[in-house]
């Protein structure tokens, strides 16, 4: 199946009888479900969305017009993206994600509440500035500082990857892009745990499936700073 | 325990172990569906109510968001009254409130995430002290979707979930929304809201947490000369 995104005036093309994504193949959000979807070997089709020129029948998978959707072969719909990944570890039970324990599930929620703040200075600091604004790398770092101080094993689930791991990942994966953009660079003594983990973390068959090239990422930022995203940059 | 709010300076009363207590403000719509879900699982607890804008340094280094709910035990912090509402569902297993089924659950949720559509606007009717009828229709058609999507007596089917309490807070408060903006919710408009509204006040765990429109409006009241008073109806028989 084609990866090129589908735009305004398309069809929605017929089902394969398989789980179905729709994503968007820049979009951090998206790409946490392809994680949960890789660590779990579950066997799905991606339908690319062009978010700049959305097909008029993508709002009746989602109302709200955003990716990620889950769509199982019946037509079953859920989204977004954190519902979406924990619908598919409660509907496919093997190699799962949710810790078991509901207080060690509880904080990982709790982790990713505190999370929005990097993904918030991230955003500024490359899309919302063009990679200008110096302040929200200060507070991006800022904001990490917090995670830093709670990786206390190998991963934010402890001795195993967890939900948690994978939901922040995108973000991190998107590090050397900003850097690049930005013309900063990774304050590694700062950040020693986090630097561990995320070269543990470029380990995990997940990530190895579903990771994007820091350069197609550093590519497809700049179409965007341009005015013009080109959601099918690099095919 | 005393239900006075707790302010800056206030020393925090001590917590025994094995004993589980939510941090709380009485006329928090957050903090009552926390409330509803110890109340529907017959969980033990205490409350400590926090003066929400002269805050205790202890409430900062509980939460340091600095917002109710949070359910403390036994060195365990919980906070965010969605998370601790799944996290009580979990941990105790009397009356369940998660969906068995992971669809209806994801659904629940869905419907649970995209609340907020409803209570942004909700707000701002009640800051327009009901003076702004674009505000109000704003508010109605958020709750459109909410009307379409109840086909069942409650949210959760034939019996209440989660997604019901999570709702029901704001839906406790149409009364004194009514009284600001002299209409009240229209039944023709969302005959099954109104249906499921009445079948709410029925339920005994909603009539025990619940406050009527006239405490409502006497806090809202205090809340809006800027010094909330989240004691409002502790010293009178109200």
């Amino acid at each position: 199946m084609s990866e090129k995104a589908y735009s305004k005036g398309s069809s929605c093309p017929s089902g394969q009888g398989k789980l179905r994504l729709y994503s968007m193949r820049f979009c951090p959000y998206s790409e946490r479900v392809r994680l949960v979807l890789a660590h779990k070997d579950i066997d799905y089709d991606t339908i690319n969305i062009n978010l700049y020129s959305k097909p008029e029948w993508y709002l009746e998978k989602n109302e709200r017009g955003a990716v990620p959707t889950v769509e199982q072969p019946d037509g079953r719909l859920v989204y977004d993206s954190v519902v979406a990944s924990e619908y598919l570890d409660d509907f496919f039970m093997q190699n799962r994600l949710t810790p078991d324990d509901p207080y060690d599930k509880a904080c990982g929620k709790l982790l990713l509440e505190k999370f929005g703040k990097v993904q918030s200075a991230q955003y500024k600091a490359g899309f919302g500035s063009k990679g200008q604004d110096k302040d929200a790398i200060q507070d991006m770092w800022v904001a990490l500082d917090f995670f830093e101080s709670q990786l206390k094993g190998d991963f934010f689930g402890g001795n195993n990857i967890k939900m948690a791991d994978l939901m922040m990942w995108p973000w991190f994966e998107r590090l050397s892009p900003t850097m690049e953009l930005t013309n900063e660079k990774f304050p590694m003594d700062r950040f020693p745990k986090l630097q561990a983990w995320v070269e543990r973390m470029h380990e995990q068959p997940a990530v190895k499936k579903a990771a994007l090239d820091p350069r197609i990422h550093v590519g497809y930022s700049r179409t965007h700073f341009d005015g013009n995203p080109d959601v099918d940059h690099g095919l | 325990m005393s239900q006075k709010a707790l302010a800056k300076g206030s020393t925090l009363p001590p917590l025994e172990k094995g004993k589980l207590r939510l941090y709380s403000m009485r006329f928090c719509p957050y903090a009552q569906r926390t409330r509803l879900v110890l109340e529907h699982k017959n969980i033990p607890y205490e409350t400590v109510n926090v003066n929400l804008k002269e805050k205790p340094d202890w409430f900062l280094e509980k939460n340091p968001l600095g917002l109710v709910p949070i359910v403390e035990h036994d060195d365990k912090i919980v906070y965010e009254s969605a998370v601790c509402d799944d996290y009580l569902d979990e941990l105790f297993k009397t009356n369940p409130l998660t969906p068995a089924d992971v669809y209806r659950k994801a659904r629940e949720r869905i419907l649970a995430d995209g609340f907020h559509k409803v209570t942004t606007p909700f707000y701002k009717v009640l800051r327009s002290k009901g003076q702004d009828k674009e505000l109000l229709e704003e508010f109605y058609k958020a709750l459109d979707r909410y009307e379409k999507d109840l086909t069942e007596p409650f949210f959760g089917g034939n019996n209440l979930s989660m997604l019901d309490y999570h709702l029901w807070p704001w839906f406790e408060r149409l009364g004194i929304m009514a009284k600001i903006t002299g209409q009240a919710l229209p039944k023709d408009r969302f005959p099954c809201l109104s249906a499921w509204m009445d079948r709410m006040k029925q339920e005994p765990t909603v009539r025990k947490t619940m406050f009527s429109n006239e405490m409502h409006g006497a806090f809202l009241s205090s809340f809006a000369t800027g010094t909330p008073d989240y004691d409002v109806g502790l010293d009178a028989n109200l």
